[in-house]
C-alpha cells in the first residue's frame, strides 16, 4: 500500500524535482510523527502505525459515527473513502472538510454532539488514514464484471470457464491475484505478444477506467473453483518507488513536478484516479502510447515484478499527497477576498480571532484541520454574529493560502480594520 | 472404583474460580451449596510471581482464548482474550468454569490397567513406559499380521491440526478407520451437501444478518461457537450503530433462545420442514424471492426434463401443490396470518438467512427438513454472500503425501465412503464390531469421547466393546465408555498441556489457535500427541517416517511453517488490527507483522493464534458443486446416490420414482404408541452444552437456571399435563419409554407444549466425578431411530408416559 510515510528529507532526496516539496507544506509536515514514521521494521508497516492511529481517531472521536470508510462506519454522511472521486492531496483534503464543516456541526448539533477536539498528532494520524484508506481498491461488482468481459471482448483470445478463445491462458488461473496491481503487472509484462495478437485481430487495446479491473477480478474469481491460495501484495515501499522511477527509465519521458523528461505528462501534476489499482488501470490504458515513443527513441520497455510495480504506484501516490507548494500572492489575495483579513488582524487578541502571523512556516494542511475543529464551531458562531459567510475553499486556494502564511507575509497593511 | 481426593488442592483453586466468575459479570444464583462446602475449610493462597499468561479453553469446540493468572505454579483465574477473533474477550459460564477442571478431585492421576474383566473392571497404576508399550506393541502386531485395518479410532468431530495428525498416523498405519462422534450440524451439512455439492464446514455470517429465521436451533445456549453467537447477538441490537437485525425463534419450546429472540414462534414438534415451506410458499406466490439469484444459481425450481425425456417435479410445484398456507397452518399449528408475516419480513429484509432445523451442539435435526430450511436461504439469494450462509474458509496447509499402507482399500466401518454424506455414521460400529462384518475389529482407540453415555444406542455401543479385544482410551476423567477399556491414558487438562484449535463450528472465517502449557501438569498425565508420535516412532518404517515429530510442539512448529509459507492473513490482535487488516486485505495488499517463520511462530503463541479476517463472496464454483454447478433444490447428488439403493424410497416413506425423494419435503412424523402418550424432547442448556460439564460443581450450579433447578436434572411438563396427571411442582416423577425408566424431579413449566415433556442432557453419568453422577441420562429412554438420508440419529420422536414415583 501506499507509503505515505515516506520519509522525506532534504538530504535524501536525489531527484531535484522534489525540492520545492520541502518548501511551504512539507517542510512544516516533516515535523510530524506522519511523515517521519518509518516504512519498515518494529512492527510498523507499509500503512504506519500511525495511519493505524487515523483509524482509531476516526472511530474515538465519533467521525465513524456519520461516515463510513469503505463501508465501515455509519451511514448518515458520506463515506470518506469513496466521496469525492479521484485522488486527494492533504490540502485537498483539508478544503472539503473545511468547505463542509458548518453543515457537520449543524448535524452534531441536531443530534447533540458535540464537535471533537482533535490535537495536530490526532489530525495527522486522521489525515494519514484518510489518504491511505482512499487509496485501497474495493472488492468488485461481480455482475458488472461479466459484463465488462464481453464489453472488452476478453474472452476474443482468453478462455474463461471453458469458453473463449485459446491464445491466451484461462483467466481463471490468475484468480488467486488479489491485488488489481497484480494483474496489470503480469498484464504488462505480457503486452508484446497481447498487442501483436490484438493487432492481428483488430481489436483495440482495451480500457480499465474506475473499478472495471476489480469488478472483472471478482467475476473471474465466481469461477474459479480453488479458494485456497490467495495472493497478496507485501507492503509497497515509495522509497524504492522513487529509485524505480529513475532506473526503469520512467524519469526520462515523465517528470514529477517539473522535474524529469518532458515527452510524456507530468505525473505529479496530473490528476489520479483515487486507488491505487486504478492508477495501475491508467498506466496500463496508456501503455501503447508509451511504448510506441519508447521504440521512436530506442528505449527499451520496462518489465516490473509484482513488487516493483507496486513500489511504483506507491511512490507516485505519496508524491500526490504533498500538494505542490502554491504561490503566495495569490494567497495573499485569497486572504483579502475571502474576508479572512477581516478578523485575523495582526495582534488581535483571542477574543477577536488569533493572529496568524504566528503561523509563519508553520502553515500546513494538518494545523488548519485542527484549528478547523478545535476553534471552528466558534469561529462559526461569531461570523453568524456579525453575518459573515462562512468561506469556501477550492484545494488551490488552500495551498496558496498556507503558503501565504508560511512565507509569513501578513502584514497589519494587509488587514483591514474591524468595523 | 475409588481414587484419592484431594479436597485440599480443590479448594484452593476455588477461590479463585468464584472470583473470576463474580468479576466478569455472570450470575452466580446461589453457590450456597458450593460456598457452604468451603465455608469451613481452609483456603490457601499460593505464592510465588504473578504472571498472565494466553491459553484456550477446552470446554467446548469454540476454543475461545483466555488469559490465565497464574500465581506460581497455579492458574488462579481466568479471563477471555480480547485478541481473540472468535470470543473477542467473551467466555461463557462454562468457560469460567475451566479451573474446576485443572484442580477437580476426581481427575484421572495415572496410567490405569484394568486388571479385572469388562463387566468388572478393576483398576491398578501402571508407569507409562507399561502404557505406552502395551498399546505399541498391540498396534505393531496387528500390524505385522495384516489386521491394521482392524483398528478403530473414535475422535471429536473437529477438522483441526490434532485431527489432521490422528488421520496421518492411522493412513500409514493402514485403518481407514478415523470415526468421529456427531455433530447437531451435521444434518445442515447434509443439505449443503446435497444442494451445493460441497463437504467443507457451513458457516453463518450472523453479525452481518438483518433477518434470522432459526427453526429450533438454540442459538444462544450452546450451538455453533457460543461466544460469537452471542456476541453477533449483542451487534443485532447495536443502537449506537443504528442497526437492528429481527431475531425470530420458531420452536416448539421456550427455550432460553426463545425467550432472548425478537420473536417466538410455538409449532408443533418435528414440523419444521412444512414451517420452512409455507414461507416458501409464501414467497414464491408473493413474488418475494431473488428470482435473478434462483435464474442464474439455481436448479430444480421449476419442472424439468431430464435427458431420457421425463419431467420432474419442481421446488415450485411441489410447493405450491402441498404446502398451501393454510394446509401448513394445520400441520404445524401456527397460525396462518403469522406465517404469511414472517414470510413477508423474510422476503422484505436483506440479508435473511435461516437456519436449522431443529439443532443443538450435537443433536442434529433431519436433512429433509434442513434441505427446506436451505432452500429458504437459495430463495433470498443468501448463499455466499454477507450476512448469509457461507463456507467455512480452509487453513492454507500443505496436504502432504502419505505413502500407501500395504491393502488399504478397505472399507470403513461406519459403512461412510470418504466424502461421501457429511453425516456420521459412528452409530453402526456396534452392529460392525458383533457381526465382525466386513471385517472383526481388533482394537478401539478412543480419544476424549463418550459413545456410550453419549449416544441414543450407548447401550449396544457397552455390549459390542465387550467383545473388542483391545480398547484404550485418551482422557482427563474416567467415563462410561473408558470404564470399558483395557488401558485409561490420563491426559493432561486444557492449562496443562499445548493446545491448538482450527475454526469453530459455524465460523466463517480460517483460524488456527495455538497455546503452550499455562502450568506444569498436576498429575502423571501426558499428552495424547506426544504418546501418538511416540508411538510412531516405536511402530517406526512408513508410520515413523509420516510422523518424524520429536512431540506436539514440534509438530504445530511444523505446521506454522506451513501458514507462513502461505504468505496471507495476521496474527491475532486489537479489534483496530483486526478492522484494518481486513481493509487491507480487502484490497488485496498483505500487511504482516512477522518476516520469518518463527517470528509467526512466537506471535501465536503471544497472542493465541493466526487467522484470515476476510472472506471472499460470491465465489460461485466454491459454492455450488453439484451436478449442475447450482444450488439444486431438486438434489441430483441425492437422486444418482439413491439410485443404487432400491430400498431407498420404501425408507423414506415414499413411491420408488417419486420426485419428492430428491426435493425438501416434510417427513413424517412419529404416531405416539399406545400407552405412551407424551413426546420426550431432550434439551441442551448452555451450561452443560454438548451433554458434556456436569461433572463441575460451578455449572451444576446454574445449569437449571430458569427453574431453579440445580444439581439434578429435573422433567419440564406443562402446568395443565401435570395437572391432569396429578403431578405438582417438585414431585418424584417416572419417566417410562418402551426403552427404559428413569426417575426425576418433576418441574411445571408453561414454555413446554402440552403434549411434551424436555429433559436435559448432560446428567446421569455412572461413572467419573461424583458431581457428574447425578440426575437422569435421557439417551437411555430414546429409541434408536435414524434418517434415512444420513443416518443421523432422530432423537426427538420418543414417546414417553409420565406418572408420580
Ligand atoms: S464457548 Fe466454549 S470455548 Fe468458549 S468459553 Fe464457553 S465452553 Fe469455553
Amino acid at each position: 500500500m501506499i507509503a505515505i510515510a515516506k520519509r522525506i528529507s532534504i538530504e535524501k532526496h536525489g531527484i531535484p524535482s522534489l525540492r520545492p516539496l520541502l518548501t511551504g507544506v512539507c517542510v512544516l509536515c516533516l515535523a510530524t510523527p506522519l511523515l517521519t514514521a518509518q516504512v519498515q521494521g518494529g512492527g510498523a508497516y507499509f500503512l504506519s502505525g500511525n495511519t493505524k492511529a487515523g483509524m482509531q481517531t476516526f472511530f474515538d472521536k465519533g467521525c465513524a459515527r456519520c461516515h463510513a470508510v469503505l463501508g465501515e462506519g455509519g451511514r448518515a454522511a458520506p463515506d470518506l473513502a469513496r466521496a469525492p472521486g479521484g485522488n486527494l492531496s492533504a490540502a485537498e483534503l483539508v478544503a472539503g472538510m473545511w468547505n463542509h464543516a458548518p453543515a457537520m456541526w449543524e448535524k452534531m448539533r441536531l443530534q447533540r454532539l458535540a464537535p471533537p477536539k482533535f490535537s495536530e498528532e490526532e489530525m495527522t494520524n486522521l489525515f494519514a488514514f484518510l489518504y491511505s484508506v482512499r487509496a485501497l481498491d474495493e472488492p468488485g461488482d461481480a455482475e458488472r464484471g461479466r459484463r465488462l468481459v464481453a464489453e472488452k471482448r476478453c474472452l476474443e483470445c482468453h478462455s474463461l470457464a471453458g469458453q473463449g478463445g485459446r491464445a491466451g491462458p484461462d483467466l481463471r488461473s490468475w484468480a488467486s491475484y488479489r491485488n488489481p496491481v497484480s494483474w496489470i503487472q503480469a498484464m504488462w509484462n505480457h503486452a508484446q505478444p497481447m498487442q501483436a495478437m490484438m493487432a492481428a485481430r483488430g481489436l483495440s487495446w482495451p480500457q480499465f477506467l474506475g473499478n472495471d479491473m476489480t469488478d472483472l477480478m471478482a467475476y473471474i474469481r465466481t469461477l474459479a473453483a480453488n479458494s485456497k491460495g490467495h495472493v497478496y501484495l507485501r507492503q509497497a515501499n515509495a522509497e524504492t518507488g522513487r529509485e524505480l522511477f529513475r532506473q526503469k527509465g520512467c524519469v526520462s519521458c515523465h517528470a514529477i513536478r517539473g522535474a524529469g523528461g518532458s515527452r510524456a505528462p507530468d505525473l505529479g501534476r496530473r490528476a489520479l484516479p483515487r486507488t491505487l489499482g486504478q492508477l495501475a488501470g491508467l498506466m496500463w490504458n496508456h501503455a501503447p502510447a508509451m511504448w510506441a515513443s519508447m521504440r521512436a527513441q530506442q528505449v527499451p520497455r520496462p518489465q516490473f515484478s509484482n513488487q516493483e510495480m507496486a513500489d511504483l504506484i506507491a511512490y507516485l501516490f505519496a508524491e500526490r499527497y504533498f500538494e505542490m507548494a502554491g504561490n503566495a500572492e495569490r494567497g495573499r489575495r485569497r486572504f483579502e477576498e475571502k474576508g479572512c483579513a477581516g478578523c485575523h488582524t495582526a495582534g488581535a487578541k483571542a477574543d477577536t480571532a488569533p493572529d496568524l502571523a504566528g503561523w509563519r512556516g508553520g502553515g500546513s494542511p494538518i494545523p488548519v484541520a485542527t484549528a478547523l475543529w478545535n476553534h471552528g464551531p466558534l469561529m462559526l458562531e461569531k461570523m453568524r454574529q456579525q453575518e459573515i459567510p462562512w468561506p469556501r475553499f477550492r484545494p488551490g486556494e488552500i495551498v496558496d493560502l498556507l503558503e501565504f502564511l508560511n512565507r509569513g507575509q501578513f502584514s497589519p497593511a494587509l488587514a483591514k480594520a474591524k468595523p | 472404583m475409588s481414587f484419592e481426593i484431594n479436597r485440599r488442592d480443590y479448594l484452593r483453586f476455588a477461590a479463585g474460580g468464584a472470583l473470576g466468575a463474580a468479576t466478569s459479570g455472570v450470575s452466580l444464583r446461589g453457590l450456597s451449596r458450593l460456598n457452604a462446602a468451603l465455608a469451613s475449610e481452609e483456603v490457601i493462597v499460593p505464592g510465588g510471581p504473578e504472571n498472565w499468561v494466553p491459553s484456550l479453553c477446552s470446554l467446548c469446540p469454540a476454543a475461545c482464548g483466555l488469559r490465565v493468572r497464574t500465581i506460581g505454579p497455579r492458574a488462579v483465574r481466568i479471563q477471555g482474550s480480547s485478541f481473540h477473533p472468535v470470543s473477542h474477550g467473551g467466555l461463557c459460564p462454562k468457560g469460567l468454569a475451566g479451573l474446576q477442571v485443572v484442580y477437580h478431585p476426581d481427575r484421572l492421576r495415572a496410567p490405569l490397567r484394568n486388571v479385572g474383566s469388562r463387566k468388572s473392571p478393576r483398576w491398578r497404576e501402571i508407569s507409562w513406559e507399561e502404557a505406552i508399550s502395551t498399546v505399541a506393541a498391540r498396534l505393531r502386531r496387528l500390524r505385522g499380521a495384516g489386521q491394521a485395518h482392524q483398528v478403530v479410532w473414535i475422535d471429536r468431530p473437529e477438522r483441526n491440526l490434532w485431527s489432521r495428525l490422528v488421520r496421518r498416523f492411522l493412513a500409514a498405519y493402514g485403518s481407514p478407520n478415523y470415526l468421529t462422534m456427531p455433530s447437531g450440524l451435521d444434518a445442515i451439512q447434509t443439505a449443503v451437501y446435497l444442494q451445493q455439492g460441497v463437504t467443507q464446514p457451513v458457516a453463518y455470517d450472523l453479525e452481518g444478518t438483518r433477518y434470522l429465521l432459526s427453526f429450533g436451533v438454540n442459538l444462544l445456549e450452546g450451538w455453533g461457537s457460543p461466544t460469537a453467537v452471542m456476541r453477533a447477538f449483542g451487534r443485532w441490537r447495536d443502537a449506537a450503530a443504528g442497526r437492528r437485525t429481527k431475531f425470530v425463534q420458531i420452536e416448539p419450546r421456550f427455550s432460553m433462545t426463545a425467550a432472548r429472540a425478537d420473536e417466538w414462534v410455538a409449532l408443533r414438534p418435528g414440523t419444521d420442514a412444512a414451517m420452512a415451506l409455507g414461507i416458501a410458499y409464501v414467497l414464491i406466490t408473493e413474488g418475494l424471492y431473488d428470482a435473478a439469484f434462483v435464474r442464474d444459481h439455481t436448479f430444480g425450481f421449476e419442472d424439468w426434463r431430464d435427458a431420457a425425456g421425463r419431467t420432474h417435479m419442481g421446488f415450485r410445484s411441489l410447493v405450491l401443490s402441498e404446502y398451501r398456507l393454510n394446509d401448513v397452518a394445520v400441520m404445524t399449528g401456527v397460525p396462518a396470518e403469522t406465517i404469511l408475516r414472517l414470510a413477508r419480513e423474510f422476503g422484505q429484509n436483506r440479508p435473511a438467512v435461516a437456519v436449522g432445523d431443529h439443532q443443538t451442539s450435537t443433536l442434529p435435526g433431519h436433512p429433509y427438513a434442513a434441505m427446506a430450511v436451505h432452500s429458504l436461504n437459495a430463495l433470498s439469494g443468501s448463499l455466499d454472500t454477507p450476512g448469509g450462509v457461507v463456507l467455512q474458509a480452509e487453513l492454507p496447509l500443505k496436504e502432504e503425501e502419505i505413502p500407501p499402507a500395504g491393502k488399504n482399500s478397505w472399507p470403513r466401518l461406519d459403512e461412510t465412503p470418504e466424502h461421501h454424506f457429511p453425516g456420521h455414521h459412528l452409530a453402526r460400529l456396534p452392529r460392525a464390531i458383533l457381526s465382525r462384518k466386513p471385517y472383526p475389529v481388533e482394537a478401539v482407540l478412543l480419544h476424549d469421547v463418550n459413545p456410550v453415555f453419549s449416544l441414543p444406542n450407548g447401550e449396544v455401543f457397552r455390549q459390542s466393546f465387550q467383545e473388542v479385544p483391545f480398547i484404550a482410551s485418551f482422557t482427563s476423567f474416567m467415563d462410561e465408555t473408558s470404564s470399558l477399556a483395557d488401558l485409561v491414558l490420563p491426559a493432561p487438562t486444557g492449562l496443562e498441556r499445548w493446545q491448538e484449535a482450527a475454526s469453530p463450528p459455524a465460523f466463517p472465517y480460517a483460524v488456527e489457535s495455538i497455546s503452550p502449557p499455562v502450568i506444569a501438569a498436576r498429575h502423571r498425565t501426558r499428552h495424547p500427541g506426544d504418546i501418538l508420535l511416540e508411538i510412531a516412532k516405536f511402530l517406526g518404517g512408513q508410520v515413523g517416517a509420516a510422523l518424524p515429530f520429536e512431540n506436539v510442539e514440534a509438530y504445530l512448529r511444523h505446521r506454522v511453517g506451513d501458514l507462513f509459507a502461505a504468505q496471507t492473513c495476521s496474527v491475532y490482535s486489537t479489534r483496530l488490527d483486526e478492522a484494518w487488516n481486513r481493509l487491507v486485505e480487502r484490497s488485496g495488499w498483505w500487511a504482516p507483522t512477522y518476516s520469518t517463520a518463527d517470528e509467526l511462530w512466537e506471535q501465536m503463541k503471544e497472542r493465541g493464534g493466526w487467522w484470515e479476517p476476510t472472506y471472499y463472496y460470491g465465489e460461485w464454483e466454491r459454492t455450488a458443486r453439484t451436478p449442475s454447478r447450482r444450488f439444486e433444490f431438486y438434489s441430483q447428488t441425492l437422486a444418482r446416490w439413491a439410485s443404487s439403493r432400491p430400498d431407498f424410497a420404501r425408507a423414506v416413506g415414499l413411491e420408488p420414482g417419486d420426485d419428492r425423494l430428491f426435493l425438501p419435503h416434510q417427513p413424517p412424523t412419529v404416531e405416539a404408541p399406545p400407552g405412551y402418550p407424551l413426546l420426550l424432547m431432550p434439551i441442551e442448556v448452555l451450561p452443560l452444552a454438548g451433554g458434556e460439564g456436569g461433572h463441575l460443581p460451578y455449572l451444576q450450579q446454574i445449569a437449571g437456571q430458569h427453574l431453579f433447578a440445580t444439581w439434578e436434572s429435573w422433567l419440564e411438563i406443562h402446568p395443565e399435563t401435570a395437572r391432569k396427571l396429578g403431578i405438582r411442582d417438585g414431585d418424584r416423577v417416572s419417566v417410562e419409554s418402551p426403552r427404559g425408566r428413569a426417575q426425576v424431579r418433576a418441574r411445571l413449566y408453561a414454555g413446554a407444549r402440552p403434549e411434551v415433556v424436555h429433559l436435559p442432557l448432560g446428567y446421569g453419568h455412572t461413572e467419573g466425578s461424583r458431581w457428574g453422577r447425578r440426575g437422569v441420562n435421557p439417551m437411555a429412554l430414546l429409541d434408536e431411530r435414524y434418517d434415512p438420508v444420513a443416518g443421523l440419529a432422530q432423537t426427538s420422536g420418543t414417546h414417553v408416559k409420565v406418572y408420580r414415583s
